[in-house]
């Protein structure tokens, strides 16, 4: 195995720009040392980013709020900048792992390994977001609605790398929020199911309405039938079978060690009916 | 990190000279840039107070601060110490809060086998260092990635919180 | 008198004291094994792997064993290695040794092991629903069950089980062994309970190779919990066989993954319990219990598992009749074995949970109906020994007002017809005999000795290990009791069997209520003997350093008849009651315990702070077995790391509320295990009082629960 690590960003592109089959990017290390421990990983060759300012930083740029992809779980949620904008989009990632692991895994590493279970995806998605890639070709913008395309499947060129996350300013103001994420525990546990939501009540009925669901599917996605059955219907008129069938339309839940489909489901179902009341009762 | 320069190498292990500062000292040494800081501090430098219980972020008995802040060192490799600061539980008696914090701990009778205790205690200490408050729910908010199988928590959390009350008096 | 600390605490604070892991003598080999991956089946060839130095590694397999390939248990059916046949997925095959760990480890897992795999039961569910595959001697307790009940009774039968529980010691196994060839002598230090029976391990697998075995415990050992009673016999037979192969000093530490793969763990059970009460007075009539043990692939100690098991099932109540048959069933799982509580844990939760099902039935509080039927003195076992004492009773009613549990549960009741979210408020009782079963303390005989020193100091020697329960210092404690000396003057030997005497293993809860508790009598003893000790030493010049010894001595009254089961079990019981309030998330049926009350009769408390703090841990530990914690998941394998096998974090473990009784008592009884025997039925009886679910499966996974809630068409909304 090779390990470099590059001076600059730019070096850092020209030798994803090789295309070396197995190379694989060393963020915070929180999936790289563990899957390589498990032997889930047997990388070729190891570019450490860890180091690169480029990759670092939280700030205001024009309509998006900016985040290096090397921003921490610890750092999104103590940022004061963040804080004042996207308060709940703080809170939901307190809930990601423990306090050590925070202050390792970064935004760009849990994007990038695509796991259903990917925590910070879902409250991302209802927000959102989109995604800055960067290779020797240039720079692109990818809602984050886009980027994956199968289990554990990007639509990331092998020659890419994701710089930043963008977040739009204003993605939470005059719009309610929820985010549950279920677990074997209340800590250091890697999620059966996350539901994060985004909405807005007029006049008795959904205007805006922005639902996703995390380990439910092949890789966090939003629940589009039940979004756009939501924004149709009036509140009153919402129904748990009304709700039932939309979901089964979004999501597959499985049996594995963690859960059962069964449950997956009807929680999800329950989650969606809290979510609704919530904001309902807050209207 | 301005001072590294790309490295190309063709075989392993491939080393590279990294320098940190360990417990309030510069320490160098050539290692293979993946190679676990947890690795690094034991079987390198001879630091053995820091623990390895998964090997895999779970547990927290390899718990350290890096710039201050607790990390799993299991799961951190040594290019990421190059030019940060690292704490272990053997430098914790150099500060005042360090001392007064196993000073509560040991009071509490919060110790029981003891395995935990070096990455509980760095926790702990970073909480403090935080502004940490004598909030039960906080301080176990704060302890939640380091596990501990014998004590049930109940009087680590009296100890870190009477260390919270102590030092903020003083 | 100052408050006494704990002597190991300051160092274990500071990082300072040396674990297994932590010792690393020149030239030392790190080791690890190669294990069977398969559940079943006859080993057809193991291939070494290609692009490693092979002779810079030492290997072994059965064949090496110059002595007998049995480890030395109960009954000693499980190869230190496999021989043709692999008996569980996990058992160790071959042992490797290479200067650098990791290259060992790689190297370990590169062996491919083909094994002709045969069908093969590792699902305890099936396991223990298979009377073909009953194995061991049946175990019977019969007493005042010539009548057949009355038709008038309410007759109930249910069936409950519990699962494997891993015993998690933070620390994972470890152990170091160093050949001195010359004298033929074998060293071994780790992270053990039992001295003594390592000592016995190396001996049997180096036979007349090896002419002395010396046994130490490793300065710091990370948790045990029953887990480091008998597995470390094959860790020591393993790295002494590759010590005496290699002539180097080797180490063996397993990854956490191996660990959990590899360990025994507590055995699951499925317990049917059949009664009858009486309506009228709402008293206990009979119990006619059925009482099976998964024991893995092999019994080694399970036997007396069982024995506490069948000895404990029948819970703190006055019954009677009694009938309780105990068996032990096989799998293709690793030989389960000790963990705090020793098959009282799984007994205790079918029958509390059975109390609460038998007073809903009657419509009687639970409270009601276990004050009706806990244990009086007068009352006797259904070993026909008499109970001594009335305190379990006193523990109930303690624990009562303590929790102000009629104001709390109509409380709860109040809340819940207002709230999505529901409380519940459940109890259970738990006790626990101490020491061996029956005569085994008699057979044991152990020996402790204290050794007056010219610096006036007094040091404990006994066998009895430091693993985190406080044995270094409440064993001293108890010295200083007796010989009426500060503690500053007195300390405890590590135990290291060159050179103290064989007070017996670090189980059973033995170690203050029979080691302890002699020390405390020989100190007094040596105090007679001598008058002042100072006085003395000061005379004394040259006769110190001067050790005196004492050997247990059996109660002759108290005797128990190993084939009819009858008789005095335990000399003394330790009591408990208990109370748990959860809340049942509406949505996710996930279960938080809010908060737990214990009130606990261990008799004189030797430190009341270490005393708390087993308390709270063993606790903990059954909250964890309550909620979370299992090894197997049917169709899906199994749990085979720490991000799966959920054990409880400080966000997870409830606060505490524990008060002790009766600690003016002239005796100190056991305590190490007690805590873990009783909080898990009474957490299920939460959730039936929460939810008027009546879960008899541990662990309560929300999972379950919701299946529950939707089959029943109740819903908690
Ligand atoms: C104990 C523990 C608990 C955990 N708990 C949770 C949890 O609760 N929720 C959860 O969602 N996850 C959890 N995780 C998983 C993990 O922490 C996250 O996925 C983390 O965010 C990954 O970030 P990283 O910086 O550590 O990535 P790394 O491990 O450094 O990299 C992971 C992968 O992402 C790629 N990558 C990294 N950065 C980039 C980039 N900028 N552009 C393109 N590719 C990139 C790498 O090539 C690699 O394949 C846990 C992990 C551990 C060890
Ligand atoms: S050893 Fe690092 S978290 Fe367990
Ligand atoms: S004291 Fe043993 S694990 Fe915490």
């Amino acid at each position: 195995m090779n390990t470099l690590i590059p001076d600059s960003l730019g070096q850092l592109l020209e030798l994803l720009a090789e295309n070396i089959p197995g190379t694989e990017l060393l963020a915070g290390g929180t999936d790289f040392n563990v899957q390589c421990r498990k032997g889930v990983l047997n990388p070729n060759r190891v570019l450490c980013i860890g180091h690169l300012d480029e990759l670092k930083g939280i700030r205001l740029d024009g309509e998006h709020l900016r985040l290096g992809a090397l921003t921490t779980f610890a750092e999104v949620v103590a940022n004061e900048l963040l804080q004042g904008h996207v308060p709940d989009f703080c809170r939901a990632l307190a809930h990601f792992a423990s306090p050590p692991v925070r202050n390792l895994a970064t935004l760009g590493g849990n994007i990038a390994n695509a796991s259903p279970t990917a925590d910070s995806v879902p409250p991302l998605l209802v927000r959102l977001a989109s995604l800055e890639l960067r290779s020797v070709r240039g720079v692109r913008q990818l809602p984050l609605n886009e980027f994956f395309t199968g289990y554990k499947r990007t639509a990331m060129a092998q020659d890419e790398l994701i710089t930043a996350v963008l977040l739009p300013v204003n993605a939470e103001d005059g719009l309610h929020s929820y985010w549950r994420k279920v677990g074997t525990r209340r800590a250091l546990t890697i999620a059966k199911l996350s539901l994060a939501g985004m909405g807005r009540i007029e006049n008795g009925q959904l205007s805006e309405c922005r639902l996703a669901a995390g380990a439910l599917n092949e890789y966090p996605r939003r629940l589009t039938a039940v979004e756009q059955h939501a924004l149709t219907t009036p509140l009153a008129a919402i129904t748990r079978e009304s709700l039932n069938e939309a979901l089964r339309r979004d999501i597959t839940p499985i049996d594995d060690l963690r859960s059962d489909a069964d449950y997956r489901f009807e929680t999800c179902l329950n989650l969606l009916q809290t979510c609704l009341r919530d904001w309902s009762d807050h209207a | 990190m301005s001072n590294y320069i790309l490295k190309q190498f063709s075989q392993q292990p491939a080393m590279i000279d990294i320098s940190f500062t360990l417990n309030g000292e510069t320490t160098t040494i050539t290692t293979d840039p993946l190679r676990r800081l947890l690795d690094i501090l034991r079987d390198d430098l001879g630091l053995t107070g820091t623990k390895e219980g998964c090997g895999e972020g779970e547990c927290g008995a390899c718990t350290v601060l890096l710039d201050g802040k607790p990390v799993t060192s299991c799961i951190v490799n040594a290019v990421a110490v190059h030019g940060h600061d690292v704490t272990t539980i053997e430098g914790v008696s150099a500060s005042p809060d360090g001392r007064l914090l196993i000073d509560c701990l040991y009071e509490a009778e919060a110790v029981q086998c003891g395995f935990c205790f070096p990455g509980i205690v760095m926790s702990a200490l970073a909480y403090m260092r935080a502004g940490g408050i004598a909030d039960n729910e906080r301080i176990r908010a704060a302890l939640a990635g380091n596990l501990c199988r014998c004590t049930g928590y109940e009087f680590i959390v009296k100890g870190v919180a009477e260390a919270c009350r102590r030092w903020r008096d003083l | 008198m100052p408050e006494l600390h704990r002597v190991d605490a300051r160092d274990k604070l500071l990082g300072r004291t040396r674990y297994i892991d932590d010792v690393n003598p020149p030239g030392v080999l790190h080791a690890a094994f190669v294990v069977s991956p398969a559940h079943r089946g006859r080993i057809r060839r193991v291939v070494l792997p290609p692009g490693f130095d092979q002779a810079a590694f030492t290997i072994v397999g059965s064949g090496d064993i110059p002595g007998v390939n049995l480890v030395p248990e109960p009954v000693s059916d499980e190869p230190f290695l496999a021989v043709d046949e692999a008996l569980w997925r996990g058992q160790p095959i071959l042992a490797v040794a290479h200067p650098d760990r990791d290259t060992a480890r790689a190297f370990a897992r590169a062996v491919q092991v083909v094994v002709d795999e045969e069908e093969a039961v590792t699902d305890p569910a099936i396991a223990l629903d298979d009377e073909s595959r009953v194995f061991g001697r049946e175990l019977l307790i019969d007493h005042g069950t010539h009548e057949p009940p009355e038709e008038r009774w309410l007759h109930l039968s249910r069936t409950y089980t519990t699962p494997h529980q891993e015993q998690a010691y933070l620390e994972p196994q470890g152990m170091l062994a160093e050949w001195d060839v010359d004298a033929r002598h074998m060293r071994v230090t780790g992270s053990m309970q039992c001295p003594f029976f390592v000592k016995e391990a190396v001996e049997v697998i180096l036979g007349d190779e090896v002419a002395e075995v010396s046994v130490c415990q490793a300065e710091g050992v990370g948790g045990a919990f029953g887990g480091k009673e008998d597995f470390p016999n094959v860790m020591a037979g393993t790295v002494a066989l590759l010590a005496w192969r290699s002539g180097q000093p080797v180490k063996l530490v397993l990854e956490r993954d191996d660990d959990l793969l590899i360990t025994p763990k507590r055995h699951p059970s499925r317990i049917t319990i059949e009664s009858w009460t009486d309506r009228t007075s709402g008293r206990l009539r009979r119990l006619d219990i059925d009482y099976r043990l998964d024991a893995g692939a092999c019994q080694t100690l399970s036997p007396v598992v069982l024995a506490r098991g069948v000895l404990h099932v029948a819970g703190g109540y006055s019954c009677p009749a009694v009938r309780v048959r105990g068996r032990l069933f096989h799998s293709d799982t690793p030989p389960n074995g000790a963990f705090r509580g020793f098959g009282a844990p799984q007994g205790l939760f079918a029958l509390e949970a059975h109390i609460d099902d038998i007073a809903a039935e009657l419509s009687l509080d639970p409270a009601t109906f276990r004050q009706r039927n806990v244990m009086h003195a007068a009352d006797s076992f259904p070993t026909t020994q008499p109970v001594a004492e009335d305190n379990l009773a006193d523990c109930l009613n303690e624990l009562l007002s303590q929790c102000s549990y009629d104001s709390l549960r109509a409380d709860i009741d109040t809340w819940n017809m207002a709230h999505r979210h529901k409380l519940g408020i459940g109890l259970s009782l738990g006790f626990h005999g101490g020491g061996y079963t029956g005569g085994g303390e008699t057979r044991l005989a152990s020996r402790v000795c204290i050794t007056l020193h010219p610096d006036g100091a007094a040091e404990v020697l006994a066998a009895n290990v430091e693993m985190g329960q406080g044995a270094s210092t409440t064993l001293a404690v108890c010295a200083a009791q007796g010989l009426g000396l500060p503690l500053s003057r007195v300390r405890t030997a590590v135990p290291d069997t060159a050179r103290v005497p064989n007070s017996g293993p670090t189980v059973a809860s033995r170690t203050i209520y029979i080691v302890g508790n002699m020390l405390r009598r020989l100190g007094a003893n040596i105090r007679e003997e001598l008058g002042d000790i100072d006085e003395w030493c000061e005379k004394a010049g040259d006769e110190l350093p001067r050790t005196f010894e004492a050997t247990y001595q059996p109660d002759p009254a108290a005797t128990f008849d190993e084939d009819t089961y009858r008789g005095a079990a335990y000399r003394h019981y330790s009591w408990a009651a208990c109370a748990a309030m959860v809340q049942v998330d509406a949505d996710t049926s996930e279960v938080r315990i809010e908060k737990m009350w214990s009130v606990v009769d261990a008799g004189a408390l030797v430190h009341p702070g270490i005393a708390m703090g087993q308390v709270y841990g063993g606790m903990t530990q059954a909250c964890g077995w309550s909620l979370g914690e299992w090894w197997h998941k049917p169709g899906h394998g199994r749990l085979g790391s720490l991000t799966d096998y959920a054990l409880p974090t400080a966000v997870d473990a409830p606060p505490f509320d524990v008060r002790f009784l009766h600690t003016d008592s002239d005796i100190s009884k056991g305590l190490g295990e007690l805590p873990m025997d009783y909080p898990a039925p009474a957490v299920r009886n939460a959730v039936l009082h929460a939810t008027g679910i009546a879960i008899d499966d541990l662990p309560l996974l929300p999972e379950r629960l919701a299946a529950r809630l939707r089959k029943d068409n109740t819903s908690v909304c």
